[in-house]
């Protein structure tokens, strides 16, 4: 039986009889602990707090690459206009010396960050950007091409990367890439004549390795489906989750067979991360959008928080945010007031 | 031939001892393990207990880790304890992360102890256990709030002081 094993010899059970009343010093722990500890914070937490807290957590903060291997600024974008999290992102990197093999930013990341994580990360494997609208398809495709080992990549909420030319440099300059991820929060319907719904399809369909690919609210049609169902036979996992353009016929079925997990146009979006606004369609007789779309206004600008603004206008102004926000899109209004009443 | 449950003594750094089962705290504590077969040899036909020194932790500190300890690497106590899952829907996580809460739910200085402790003894679950909940206090938290929750010093050099200025650009 194990239960006679527990049966203190000394009486006492310790509570209440502190021993030693001197106060602990944190800044004491073994570096090992220090260690422990700051693993289990992330990214913009070890840069804004506990790293310059003293000397001991600083150096442990500080001097340890392993600790910047995979860095995860994921979910600050509250940060966004109180300090510079480019700047933020480079220091992350510039900590790891070199051993970088993954970078996740939210709003942080702009051209000359990515061109420095070319630079100091050749051996990145994973590179995601989620609302980084600061980055342009210039300095994207530079600092792409330095990053040959990369497996695996997601531009979303990101919209200043976008169209053809950008996605073949991608499948060019990465032919490991196997998770590729590209979303938006809304399909967006363009029927301008010169707009070339596929270009971004015929992009992907150059990343010929890929298992994982997630397109949310794309405007390819049939065709640019075909594309990449036809190059990029390792496909396991496929999500074209409110691409609106595409209607599944039984010869993209047939394409599609193989394919272990497969999300439709009109599957549910209840797992999808990002918010889901409804879609707009550009000819009115199609409209399955109670928004109220005006032009182009109104899609996107609730999380293009940055180019709304001058730097003279009043970045606390919550009318700033709100005003151009659909009248029915509830749920941003509400984020919006909760970004504004963290700002104060 | 089933064998007594061998038991040993742990003398605290304030010396009090607390007994507890060899085949739990070996599995549990990498160094009592190591410090009980430095001393098997001399006593594998002999009936006499064996009390080890534990000259780092307190009598506080060590009733808690015993605590710890029979709760988690005592297989049969584990299992076969039915008010541990009591509160436990199926898919519920670990039974006993009810337990692990409430045993990191101290004030500062007792979980710094029990950092240390777990450390020196190499009681890896529990150490992971006391770094997380460290980690959990110093979230959210800026630099001012840190050094005065956890009477952090700041002890930086002018020099430091204006590297660390340097390092932090972004965020001025």
């Amino acid at each position: 039986m194990p239960s006679s094993s527990r049966r203190r010899h000394g009486r006492g059970r310790g509570r209440g009889r502190r021993s030693g009343s001197k106060k602990r010093n944190w800044a004491d722990l073994p570096l090992d602990a220090i260690s422990a500890v700051l693993r289990k914070l992330d990214h913009v937490e070890i840069l804004m707090g506990a790293g310059q807290a003293c000397r001991s957590w600083r150096r442990a903060a500080r001097d340890d690459p392993s600790l910047w291997r995979r860095i995860d600024m994921c979910g600050h974008a509250d940060l966004f206009n109180q300090v510079d999290l480019h700047g933020m992102a480079q220091a992350a990197v510039r900590r790891a010396k070199g051993q970088c093999e993954a970078f996740w930013g939210e709003y942080a990341g702009d051209d000359a960050f990515l061109l420095f994580l070319g630079e100091q990360a050749p051996s990145l494997k994973s590179l995601r950007l989620i609302s980084c609208y600061d980055v342009s398809n210039e300095g994207f495709a530079e600092a792409i091409k330095k990053l040959p080992l990369l497996e695996e990549l997601e531009l979303s909420l990101s919209k200043n990367v976008f169209g053809q030319e950008v996605f073949e440099t991608v499948g060019k300059s990465c032919p490991h890439l196997k998770r590729f991820r590209l979303s938006e929060h809304r399909f967006y319907s363009f029927e301008d004549v010169d707009y070339n719904k596929n270009g971004e399809a015929l992009g992907i369909a150059t990343m010929t390795e890929l298992r994982s690919l997630q397109i949310f609210g794309n405007n390819l049609t049939n065709e640019g489906l075909t594309a990449i169902l036809d190059n990029c036979c390792h496909l396991e996992s496929l999500d074209i989750r409110h691409c609106f353009n595409v209607e599944m016929d039984n010869t993209l079925r047939a394409k599609c067979a193989g394919i272990k997990t497969l999300r439709l146009p009109n599957d549910s979006t209840d797992d999808y991360e990002f918010i889901v606004s409804n879609p707009a369609w550009a000819n009115d007789s199609q409209t399955q959008s109670e928004d109220d779309f005006d032009g182009d206004m109104g899609y996107d600008d609730y999380y293009d928080l940055d180019t709304e603004l001058g730097s003279d206008d009043d970045i606390y102004d919550p009318s700033n945010y709100i005003d151009g926000i659909d009248e029915d899109d509830e749920e941003a209004r509400m984020i919006l007031k909760g970004l504004w009443a963290l700002m104060k | 031939m089933a064998s007594e449950k061998k038991v040993v003594f742990l003398r605290s750094s304030d010396g009090e001892a607390f007994e507890v089962s060899e085949e739990v705290i070996s599995a549990a504590s990498v160094t009592i393990k190591g410090m009980i077969d430095e001393e098997s040899p001399s006593r594998a036909d002999t009936a006499a207990t064996t009390t080890l020194a534990i000259p780092n932790v307190t009598a506080a500190t060590l009733s808690r880790v015993l605590h710890y300890v029979n709760k988690h690497f005592d297989a049969a106590a584990v299992v076969g304890r039915p008010d541990d899952y009591i509160f436990c829907a199926p898919g519920d996580e670990h039974p006993l992360a009810r337990f692990d809460d409430d045993f990191v739910d101290v004030d500062n200085d007792t979980l710094i102890d029990l950092v240390h402790a777990a450390e020196y003894l190499h009681i890896k679950k529990l150490f992971d256990l006391t770094c997380k909940a460290v980690a959990d206090k110093l979230k959210g938290r800026t630099i001012d709030q840190i050094r005065e929750t956890f009477g952090i010093v700041n002890d930086y050099t002018v020099e430091e002081e204006v590297e660390v200025y340097r390092e932090n650009s972004w965020a001025f």
